[in-house]
């Protein structure tokens, strides 16, 4: 275990990772800071990136980007009122306020200190989370791993946002698309309409470039306007308050990187949620709650420790079991898969070593994005004044360049064209991209582990296994609970109208 | 265009798309069937029961469409350009284009700007990627 630990870490130490790393920084919290971007748009333009170059390289590259994203989307809250990603919207109550106030710096500062120590909470979970988990997964069989899968499905499904029966279809259509190609055991040709492209299916590389990226700019061309207006007081504080705040709050911290950690082990409960319950909770256990809303420095730092806290806790099942915590976990999940790396059992024995690399990543990520952020955040504010007619076509071509170079086919770019038009109408009429996305990364996890299952254990493999059984029964249940409760809901709203 | 038309029309396409993907299930042997037939079956019945869903609610917007038919029609013509042309000139003339026509700069700053954009993106991607380049259906009239 030591030993995985160090060479994790010595596999950091070349200067491709190093350079790797900053790059994947600092575009990050560019591409983060503008607002409607994020994370995921962030990884899909950098799946075309992911050949021919060291592996810890490339995950530095990835998961730096992916970490400066979150922190860059507290920028574009605080400063101007608009959330960067779904998941900072909580930082817009009251960091947005202490900047109107004069205290932007210090709200900076706050962000950045707590987002860096949730960080190093949820790397730190990481890392303890191996020795445990890994007895649990060697134990488990490939009917176990077909419930699970099943069981990331439907919660995903039936907790994401918006319509439930929406949500479902947009699962189902996830998984029907990563269909398309050879059937994984008898190799039959399915969906292909005989073109010789659809017999290796549809690129995961390329679908979620035109999923998020193109369908990104395609809302942003029918929004219109500037991306962000700021509207800021004389500036009358200091990173270094920030600073202290936020180790005042150490309690605070930690209470909200425990949530950020258990909110991203859980699929389908996105960090879009964890920054909002840490907000109420925040406001919960706040002696003086009537402060919130108007610049208390506790609601700029509760919602970022648990951001950060929320990647560790989310790579756990994404890396232990091949299930995605949410989009942004899917969309790495494709990447490692592009890079050769299985996840699942063999990864925490053969390849522990990566894992470990992984949690260095995130711990010098955090770090970096805290130092280069703090130091340009002021530059960076700029951004969101960029207008879209500049941002719309580069991004496009960056899209399309980036689609081509995955496999260098031109039939590439009309896909990833066709899916930021689905990726757009399924946005618009709130079919859950992240749905489809999960899908089409677990679809083929539940078609292989069933066909082995059958064939391992018989038809009645669910009936037989204990451990399958139960979680069978479980995914029933978590799978109704939603269900049962509106159903609840409606029946004691129709008895409290009764005369 | 109300949004309920709209959304029925969404939910048309998905209808259709299930009902494909079920057809096509029968043409499949059992073990390549097993998974997408139940799904398929699945998703047709979840789409019928969104549209009936979303029939019974009496509330209802009409929406202009004309920027999205912009927005959809924008990708096209890129990659339509791409084909044509070949990645790198239908970035700059996409870019240059696209600056230009959206009233962001004159013609020689769209130009301008576009180069500089063109060539960082050759660099990153030709020099850099080793990305071996495709150069459109027209080269064999220019270059035969």
């Amino acid at each position: 275990m030591f030993e995985a630990i160090l060479a994790g870490l010595v596999a950091l130490a070349t200067p491709q990772a190093a350079l790797f790393m900053v790059i994947g920084v600092s575009y990050g919290l560019v591409i983060g800071i503008l607002p409607g971007l994020g994370g995921i748009v962030a990884l899909s333009l950098l799946l075309p990136f992911t050949y021919g170059h060291e592996l810890a390289a490339t995950l530095a590259l990835l998961l730096g980007a992916h970490i400066a994203t979150i922190w860059g989307g507290s920028v574009t809250s605080i400063l101007f009122n608009v959330p960067g990603a779904a998941k900072s919207l909580a930082l817009v109550f009251d960091g947005h306020p202490m900047a109107q106030q004069g205290q932007a710096s210090r709200a900076l500062g706050a962000s950045a200190t707590a987002a860096l120590l949730g960080g190093l909470m949820g790397a730190v979970f990481l890392a303890f989370s191996i020795p445990i988990v890994r007895p649990v997964m060697l134990a488990l069989g490939p009917s176990e791993y077909l419930m699970m899968a099943l069981w990331g499905l439907t919660i995903i499904a039936t907790f994401s946002d918006g319509s439930l029966l929406k949500g479902l279809i947009a699962t189902t259509l996830g998984l029907m698309v990563a269909y398309v190609g050879m059937d994984p055991i008898a190799g039959t040709p399915r969906f292909w309409f005989g073109s010789v492209y659809l017999l290796d299916g549809i690129s995961f590389p390329v679908a979620m470039i035109g999923l998020f990226a193109v369908a990104e700019m395609m809302k942003l061309f029918v929004k219109g306007g500037a991306l962000a207006d700021r509207v800021a007081g004389k500036e009358r504080s200091t990173v270094l308050d920030g600073v202290k705040d936020a180790f005042e709050h150490w309690w605070l911290i930690v209470r909200s990187s425990l949530l950020g950690l258990w909110i991203g082990v859980l699929p389908g409960v996105g960090a879009s949620v964890g920054g909002l319950a840490a907000y109420a909770q925040a406001v919960q256990t706040s002696k003086t709650p009537e402060r919130f809303g108007k610049g208390a420095v506790e609601g700029v730092i509760a919602p970022d420790a648990t951001l950060g806290a929320n990647e560790g806790g989310g790579l756990m099942p994404t890396l232990a079991f091949g299930i995605p915590g949410g989009e942004s976990m899917a969309i790495l999940l494709v990447a490692f898969v592009s890079m050769g790396i299985v996840p699942g059992p063999q990864m925490l024995i053969s390849g522990l070593d990566l894992v470990f690399s992984m949690v260095w990543i995130i711990v010098i990520a955090n770090l970096l994005t805290t130092l280069i952020g703090l130091a340009i955040s002021s530059r960076l504010a700029r951004l969101p004044a960029l207008s879209p007619s500049v941002l719309i076509p580069m991004v496009l071509s960056v899209c399309f360049l980036g689609a081509f170079a995955t496999r260098g086919l031109l039939a590439d770019v009309v896909v990833a064209a066709l899916f930021g038009g689905i990726g757009y109408v399924m946005d618009k009429y709130d079919y859950s991209r992240a749905n489809f996305v999960i899908a089409m990364v677990l679809a083929e996890m539940i078609e292989r582990n069933l066909h082995i299952s059958l064939g391992l254990y018989g038809n009645l493999f669910v009936f037989t296994r204990p451990i399958t059984l139960a979680m069978f029964i479980f995914i029933l249940f978590t799978t109704a609970l939603p269900f049962i409760r509106r159903w609840r809901r409606r029946q004691s709203a129709a008895h409290g109208n009764a005369p | 265009m109300s949004r309920r038309v709209q959304e029925n029309i969404v939910a048309g396409l998905l209808l259709c798309i299930f009902a494909g993907y079920m057809i096509m299930c029968l043409g499949f042997g059992p073990n390549a069937r097993l998974v997408p037939l139940p799904m398929a079956i699945f998703g047709f019945l979840l789409v019928v029961a969104q549209i009936v869903r979303q029939n019974l609610g009496s509330t209802d917007t009409e929406q202009d469409s004309r920027r999205e038919l912009m927005a959809f029609g924008g990708v096209a013509i890129f990659v339509c350009l791409i084909a044509l042309l070949g990645p790198i000139v239908a970035v700059f003339l996409f870019a240059s284009g696209y600056l230009f026509l959206s009233r962001h700069a004159g013609i020689g700053k769209a130009v301008a700007v576009a180069s500089v954009f063109t060539l960082t993106l050759y660099l990153l991607f030709v020099v850099g990627l080793q990305l071996q380049l495709y150069h459109g259906i027209l080269k064999p009239l220019i270059d035969p």
